[in-house]
């Protein structure tokens, strides 16, 4: 049973508010407002009921990328130096945009992934569809989402294949590069192989383009009223607010 | 995230990434009508490659160079989009190589990928 204000909210309207909402997170540059855009997305983060240490894991890499682009942001970007230790130096304008960008990331993020874990699966296609998305765009979206679990476990088992009849591990498979070569070429054999079967498969089931996704028909209520209606005030509350600080307003 | 229009550079970057590889799938497709068999095929997927790599970085430093902002030092720019440029030579090589090299495994293996043998 559905307990869960966010998992509650029909999908239809939980996906164009939401986007709203990161649309509105985007819209900020104001480091005061920062906080708030925190606060917004910790809140919707907090309702998804998504563990942090998953939520860590699986943005692991963007999050390193992003840290390693506001290193050089704050060493490089402005002219108010604060501290200075040889050719390391740190600037201030650096310093608050690295800021707001952190902020807006985290926020973004937070937000998709409340998305992601609430609406999740069959329920986001059949959203995506009746908010209008072309059907060969969701299909090829949740068919992606499907393979490529299939296509990394097929990686990690011919590593260790691999490795079971004697390639050497780590910085000296770099004097073989047929090896990766090799590696990449049978994926892409498998995969290729993989999708005529998919597709036959898909065609003899009757496809014609789009999978016909059932959804949420249930009637709108309060609840799908009152969480549209609170995201999109809060999502134009943040775009006046940030006109207010940027001084056009 | 970075404030550099995501949605609103969708189709610019679209044609960034999307003409190059167009153009390498053209370039490719041209071995049949080359003598040389394997070789033309290896030195095609290489040009193929490096090319749509070199030319996606050429045709965004392009555009970035064409709409600097006013306050932003032209100069600057034009030495962080140069370096840039530079920095995606090694990348653009080390492409064509996997790239020929992918071929060619594949041209064994199951050439009906690459077209041949049907």
């Amino acid at each position: 049973m559905r307990k869960n204000p966010l998992a509650a909210w029909r999908t239809s309207l939980q996906i164009p508010c939401l986007f709203m909402l990161m649309m509105s997170f985007a819209f900020v540059r104001s480091l005061v407002l920062v906080p708030v855009i925190m606060a917004i997305s910790a809140l919707l983060f907090a309702l998804s009921g998504m563990p942090v240490k998953e939520a860590l894991k699986r943005l692991r890499l963007p999050l390193t990328l992003l840290f390693v682009m506001t290193v050089l942001i704050v060493m490089l970007d402005g002219t108010t130096v604060l501290v200075s230790a040889g050719p390391l130096t740190v600037r201030a304008e650096g310093l608050e945009l690295s800021a707001v960008i952190w902020g807006r990331v985290l926020s973004i993020l937070g937000v998709a992934m409340a998305l992601y874990r609430t609406a999740g699966g069959w329920e986001l296609a059949a959203g995506f569809r009746r908010c209008g998305v072309p059907g060969i765009l969701v299909d090829m979206g949740m068919l992606t989402g499907r393979y490529i679990h299939v296509t990394a476990e097929e990686y990690s088992r011919m590593r260790i294949a691999m490795r079971l009849r004697g390639e050497r591990r780590g910085y000296r498979t770099l004097r073989l590069p047929g090896t990766p070569v090799s590696l990449a070429g049978s994926l892409l054999v498998r995969g290729f192989e993989r999708a005529e079967r998919v597709w036959s498969a898909m065609k003899l089931r009757g496809y014609r383009g789009a999978v016909p996704y059932a959804g949420d028909r249930r009637p709108l209520n309060s609840h799908d009223m009152l969480m549209s209606l609170s995201v999109t005030a809060s999502a134009a509350a943040l775009v006046l607010l940030e006109l207010c600080a940027r001084g056009v307003v | 995230m970075f404030g550099h229009g995501g949605l609103t550079t969708l189709g610019v970057n679209g044609i960034i990434i999307g003409l190059p590889a167009l153009l390498a799938s053209a370039l490719f497709s041209l071995r049949r009508k080359l003598p040389g068999g394997s070789y033309a095929t290896g030195i095609l997927a290489f040009t193929a490659g490096a090319g749509s790599v070199l030319l996606s970085a050429m045709m965004m430093a392009s555009l970035l160079v064409l709409t600097i902002p006013e306050h932003l030092s032209a100069e600057t720019e034009h030495q962080a989009l140069r370096m840039m440029v530079l920095a995606y030579v090694p990348i653009a090589a080390i492409e064509g190589v996997f790239t020929a090299m992918v071929v060619s495994f594949l041209s064994k293996v199951k050439p009906e990928m690459l077209g041949d043998g049907r």
